[in-house]
């Protein structure tokens, strides 16, 4: 009984050693990393105002890790609101209705102060700032040059202090961060058939 | 924490291992109580893991394709695994440490999992602190040990290789984990409070208890006993009711058979079916020896009755044994010179000189067992072995009674000191006797500090033989013998005086026509003036009117009775003497009849020799005797 009890009991440990490595890696690994133009490229859809920094936020509408970067993203305004001009730019793939990304996270993403949500069509944006996953940020500054591009959440996912936050909030307060690049964590924006040649 | 308890007053060991079995009995029930609801609300949140990622997350997303997302398979299978032991165990092993450190652990896995499918939000993270507070129910502090051990080493090696996941920054101070354990740790201090003193709760509940119980015990105990008390006294009562009415059997028998003798032959008379003058002497004869028997059987019943009352009160003086013994022999030698038996008396060593017994009792003890001897012997003799006992703690007068009479049947033995319980019934017809001596001897031998104990052989015959506490014997004279007269007995020489009656004037205050007849047929023979009167208040008044020499005065009368009429009289002035004449022989009565103003006492039935020596002597002493009456002529 008490080999058979102590058998049950490594096994159990095992499955749950395995579980939370499993948990601990998905939750940490990082999607790809951007490769954005270091000067802001000239596109119609995005609006520049030269008295303010442009953050630009590509989501998933249905990502669900990109909750926690629209709701970091709201953070960030409620401190940095007259700082910045916001852009949550959703992917709107060919062959998707309207209503397929007018999702609940569009909703949450427009209802920030100060945010503009732009729905990117065929995702043409995307290729443009060379984004491949959910939730990933650009900040360029004034003169137009980017200072910051990578995630706003510590995991995929998770809400909480990130240092993407820290330094984005940073750069547009203080005009100086340690860090200029983080890790993003979300669902990947395009499939492999779909990847564009930026990405890749 | 069991020293605590030790501040209270102190208990029994045995009350101390009984409380301490009730308190594991109850930490068990709260172990396997805790063990079960973790075992449900297991299952509760692997459920809700599995709805909140669905909820959630349902879904991953790489570009317009998806698939279900991992939390759900995370919530399902990791979920499951981290359910799965604890609800096992909680259901095989409910109450043993391995179970409630397993579960432990899962509670706080179980936070980990469902803070991350719910995304990491701070509120989520109040799971981990009430899941402490839940692990607390067990009010086993070291449950929380392996749950904060796990926040901490989780916080520990997140901080030191993913920082940002747990401290949402890329490079940590070393700090910052002891800091976020430091706050589960603080809430563990509150929590290991309470499990103790839920435990220090449970400890007192358990001596209560243990106490409880005891004094149950207790009192159960003392039903029991008093139960059994209660039980052995009902037997005894029932049993004295059963000896009560046997006695009472007994009494109607043995009254009844002399009144038969008395009735049947005053019948004969009255009728005149007398053939001769000797006839009418026999048939006389019969009567006297019934009415004589009649008399001893109830002075024996009311001495026994007042022994069994605990009224029997001794009065220890200082008396010579040896006298004693020559004053029984006085009485009971002419009885034995009737049967021609021999009557003697050994002394065996010293003899003291007095010793502290009630004579009159050690008298009538003597009497009984020695004139038992001589009735129940024909032929032979009746020797009385007297000795001074120094072998116990307490000398002790030693004396055996040895007949060669009838003997006792073995069988009889036993039964001997029974009332009413005689060999057999025949020896009440051949022997006579009231069956009750030797019932009223033990009870005079206990009284006096010894025993009474008999050896028989049928046929050869009977040793009784009984001790009485003489009392110290420190400074008594030891004789080397008694003197000549204590072996042969006093010579008992019939009174030759005759003396005369005063003429007298008497009043006879008696309720009962047949004796105030009979008195007055006696007195009227000597020569006295009697008036009679019905009861106290016509005797007031008669006594009042008329002068007297004396009151005959019967106590127990109706309208007023001798008491009060005694008392009235004395109130008027009245200095006669007044004799009491009453029924009631018990002791005390004639003080009370003294108290009331009589200045003597006669008990019924009146013995006329002693009526006519106390009214002369009472009238003489009284100064009004007139011209005197030879008694003993009157009588004849």
């Amino acid at each position: 009984m008490f080999a058979k009890s102590h058998l049950f009991v490594f096994v159990w440990v095992i499955l749950v050693g395995a579980g939370v490595h499993f948990m601990g890696r998905y939750s940490l690994t990082p999607g790809t990393a951007a490769n954005p133009p270091q000067n802001w490229p000239e596109v119609d859809e995005l609006p520049v105002r030269l008295e303010s920094a442009t953050l630009v936020m590509f989501a998933h509408p249905r990502c669900p890790c990109t909750r926690a970067s629209v709701g970091e993203l709201a953070r960030i305004m409620s401190r940095c609101q007259d700082l910045v001009s916001a852009y949550v730019v959703f992917m709107r793939y060919d062959g998707t209705s309207e209503d397929w990304a007018r999702t609940d996270l569009w909703e949450q993403a427009a209802s920030i102060p100060g945010v503009q949500v732009i729905a990117d069509e065929a995702g043409q944006l995307a290729r443009q700032f060379a984004v491949s996953t959910s939730g990933d940020t650009v900040v360029y500054g004034t003169n137009g040059r980017l200072i910051f591009h990578g995630g706003v959440t510590p995991s995929r996912g998770h809400f909480g202090d990130n240092a993407g936050h820290s330094a984005i909030v940073s750069l547009l307060t203080r005009g100086v961060s340690k860090e200029t690049q983080t890790a993003v964590f979300g669902c990947p924006l395009w499939n492999g058939l779909e990847l564009p040649e930026e990405t890749k | 924490m069991i020293d605590d308890l030790h501040d209270e007053r102190p208990i029994g060991r045995s009350t101390e291992d009984r409380s301490k079995a009730l308190f594991y009995q109850h930490q068990q029930q709260v172990f396997r109580r805790t063990d079960r609801m973790f075992a449900v609300l297991m299952g509760l949140q692997w459920l809700g893991a599995i709805a909140a990622a669905y909820w959630i997350s349902p879904l991953t997303w790489e570009g317009t394709a998806s698939r279900v997302h991992s939390h759900v398979w995370l919530a399902i299978i990791f979920g499951g695994a981290l359910a799965s032991l604890p609800m096992f165990l909680a259901w095989r092993y409910p109450g043993k440490t391995a179970t409630r450190h397993v579960i432990a652990a899962a509670q706080v896995l179980f936070s980990a999992l469902l803070i991350h499918v719910m995304g990491g939000r701070i509120e989520t993270h109040f799971h981990v602190f009430g899941s402490l507070a839940f692990l607390a129910m067990y009010r086993d502090w070291r449950v929380l040990i392996p749950a904060t051990a796990i926040v901490a080493i989780d916080h520990f090696v997140r901080g030191m290789f993913w920082p940002q996941s747990v401290f949402g920054v890329l490079v940590a101070s070393p700090w910052r984990p002891l800091e976020h354990a430091a706050w589960v740790i603080f809430e563990d201090v509150f929590l290991i409070l309470s499990c103790r003193a839920g435990t220090l709760e449970m400890w007192n509940v358990a001596k209560k208890t243990a106490e409880l119980e005891r004094t149950n015990q207790t009192i159960e105990r003392i039903i029991a006993e008093r139960t059994t008390q209660l039980e052995v006294a009902v037997r005894i009562a029932e049993g004295a009711n059963r000896a009560k009415s046997e006695f009472l059997a007994n009494m109607s028998h043995e009254i009844r058979t002399p009144l038969n003798g008395i009735l049947g032959f005053a019948d004969l008379l009255a009728k005149g079916f007398v053939q001769s003058e000797t006839d009418r002497q026999e048939y006389l004869h019969h009567i006297q020896t019934s009415g004589r028997h009649l008399l001893t059987l109830i002075n024996d019943i009311l001495d026994l009755s007042k022994i069994e009352a605990g009224q029997l009160t001794l009065e220890r003086v200082t008396c010579s044994p040896h006298e004693i013994i020559s004053e029984v022999f006085s009485v009971l030698r002419v009885e034995a010179q009737t049967k021609g038996l021999s009557l003697t008396c050994n002394w065996s060593g010293a003899v003291p000189k007095t010793i502290v017994t009630d004579p009159v009792r050690l008298r009538q003890l003597l009497m009984n067992v020695a004139g038992n001897a001589i009735k129940f012997t024909g032929e032979g003799s009746i020797r009385v072995d007297a000795k001074l006992d120094q072998s116990g703690q307490e000398p002790l007068l030693l004396i055996k009674v040895v007949d060669t009479g009838i003997g006792i049947p073995p069988d009889k033995l036993e039964n001997i000191f029974d009332p009413f319980v005689q060999s057999d019934s025949s020896v009440t017809r051949r022997f006579g006797g009231t069956g009750l001596g030797l019932t009223i001897s033990r009870r005079i031998v206990t009284a006096l500090g010894g025993d009474i104990t008999v050896d028989s052989e049928l046929g050869v015959g009977t040793t009784f033989t009984f001790t009485a506490a003489t009392g110290s014997l420190s400074g008594i004279e030891m004789l080397a013998a008694p003197p000549t007269d204590a072996l042969t007995g006093k010579s008992v020489v019939p009174s030759a005086d005759k003396w005369t009656m005063p003429s007298a004037k008497v009043l006879l205050v008696e309720d009962g026509a047949i004796n105030r007849k009979l008195i007055v047929a006696v007195l009227s023979k000597a020569g006295i003036d009697m008036t009679t009167a019905e009861d106290g208040q016509l005797g007031v008044e008669r006594a009042l009117q008329e002068d007297f020499d004396l009151i005959l005065m019967d106590m127990q009368m109706p309208i007023m009775d001798g008491y009060a009429a005694t008392s009235r009289l004395r109130q008027e002035g009245l200095t006669i003497p007044i004799i009491a004449l009453t029924a009631h022989a018990m002791k005390g009565d004639e003080a009370k009849c003294k108290a009331a103003g009589c200045t003597g006492y006669l008990a019924k039935p009146i013995d006329m020799d002693g009526l006519l020596e106390t009214v002369a002597e009472a009238v003489t002493q009284h100064g009004n005797g007139r011209a005197g009456t030879l008694v003993q002529e009157c009588l004849t």
